[in-house]
């Protein structure tokens, strides 16, 4: 199915949110995770189902002001 | 330079100066620049993150040498709900329920947004978190925020990165004067130490800045320079100043002038 990563249109197996990260090759421990602009908390990755055309957005620590 | 206290959410700090990370020439400049200003809060942020560019571990690695309080932000929100979002990430990731919180409501300025602002406040402050809001110097919306139950308030000395200053000393000197317990930060525009100075004058409690020391043609030295400004005007606030006088006083006593000045 697809879903939208950080924007990008990609095909990923229909699953749990959890296994869609370790599919698209996300492993480190300091990402949060928000879907539909809403965020998921890291516990609940593994009940996360995504269903088609989702937005996920994947950030990460940066520098900042 | 004297140790100088003063808490905010319970936290103590001993640098009036919130420091932002970003726009350095370079990592090591920026570490340098930590270590000159003497800040124990520095800023972060958060942005999409590719997968396998390793959840910005360089950037990890990095803020754990800082020993430093992490101050996230929301920068680029344009709603509350974006905003609330944006810092429960922060939160889950730099495992701090500090938020700087920016709504931004005109992108020609970055001004903020009040009301998107007072939305998100009331929220995130049910969700549990110590919000610092980056706001206009609107003594109302400053009121309001208040009244929700910020402790303390971070209104722009001039839009964020123009280094113009405090550009309305007097809305500031007003909400100093109508906040009286609340933290005041003059959070943006502060371009020279002596902004900073005026800033801690006013008997504002600290001052966050970022490009002032970034931009500098040399970030560590400017760095120094700012840490300078905060505590001498830190210090001129605990002395009080004098007052201003439309008209000349002699400072020399005028008792025994000499005969040729007078007729």
């Amino acid at each position: 199915m697809r879903v939208f990563v950080n924007g990008e249109p990609v095909k990923v197996r229909p699953g749990r949110l959890s296994d869609v990260l370790v599919s698209l090759g996300y492993e480190c421990e300091k990402i949060a995770v928000a879907v539909n602009e809403t965020f998921v908390p890291r516990p609940t990755w593994d009940s996360c189902e995504l269903k088609t055309d989702d937005r996920v957005d994947v950030l990460a620590a940066i520098q900042g002001g | 330079m004297s140790k100088v206290c003063w808490s905010v959410y319970g936290t103590q700090l001993s640098s009036r100066l919130f420091l932002g990370t970003a726009r350095y020439p370079s990592p090591a400049v920026v570490e340098q620049a930590i270590v000159a200003s003497k800040t124990d809060v520095i800023t972060t942020g958060l942005r999409r993150q590719a997968p396998r560019e390793g959840g910005g571990d360089a950037f990890w690695e990095f803020l754990k040498r800082q020993k430093c309080h992490l101050l996230p932000n929301t920068a680029g929100c344009q709603t509350a709900k974006e905003a609330i979002t944006l810092a429960e990430m922060s939160r889950e990731i730099f495992e701090t329920d500090w938020i700087k919180l920016e709504v931004t409501g005109d992108e020609y300025n970055l001004q903020p947004d009040p009301y998107e602002l007072l939305r998100a406040t009331q929220e995130l402050i049910n969700l549990g978190f110590k919000v610092f809001p980056y706001t206009t110097d609107d003594l109302v919306v400053c009121t309001r925020l208040a009244e929700l139950g910020c402790e303390v308030i971070m209104p722009w000395g001039s839009p964020i990165g123009t280094g113009k200053g405090l550009i309305n000393p007097y809305a500031l000197a007003t909400l100093r004067d109508r906040l009286p317990t609340i933290k005041l930060v003059v959070d943006a525009g502060i371009g020279l130490p002596s902004h900073a100075a005026q800033a801690l004058e006013l008997g504002f409690d600290g001052v966050l800045l970022n490009t002032a020391v970034a931009k500098a043609d040399d970030p560590v030295q400017m760095a120094r320079a700012m840490a300078l400004a905060i505590e001498a005007g830190r210090a001129a606030f605990e002395a009080g100043a004098m007052p201003v006088s439309e008209t000349a006083t002699a400072s020399t006593p005028i008792v025994g002038r000499p005969f040729w000045h007078t007729k």
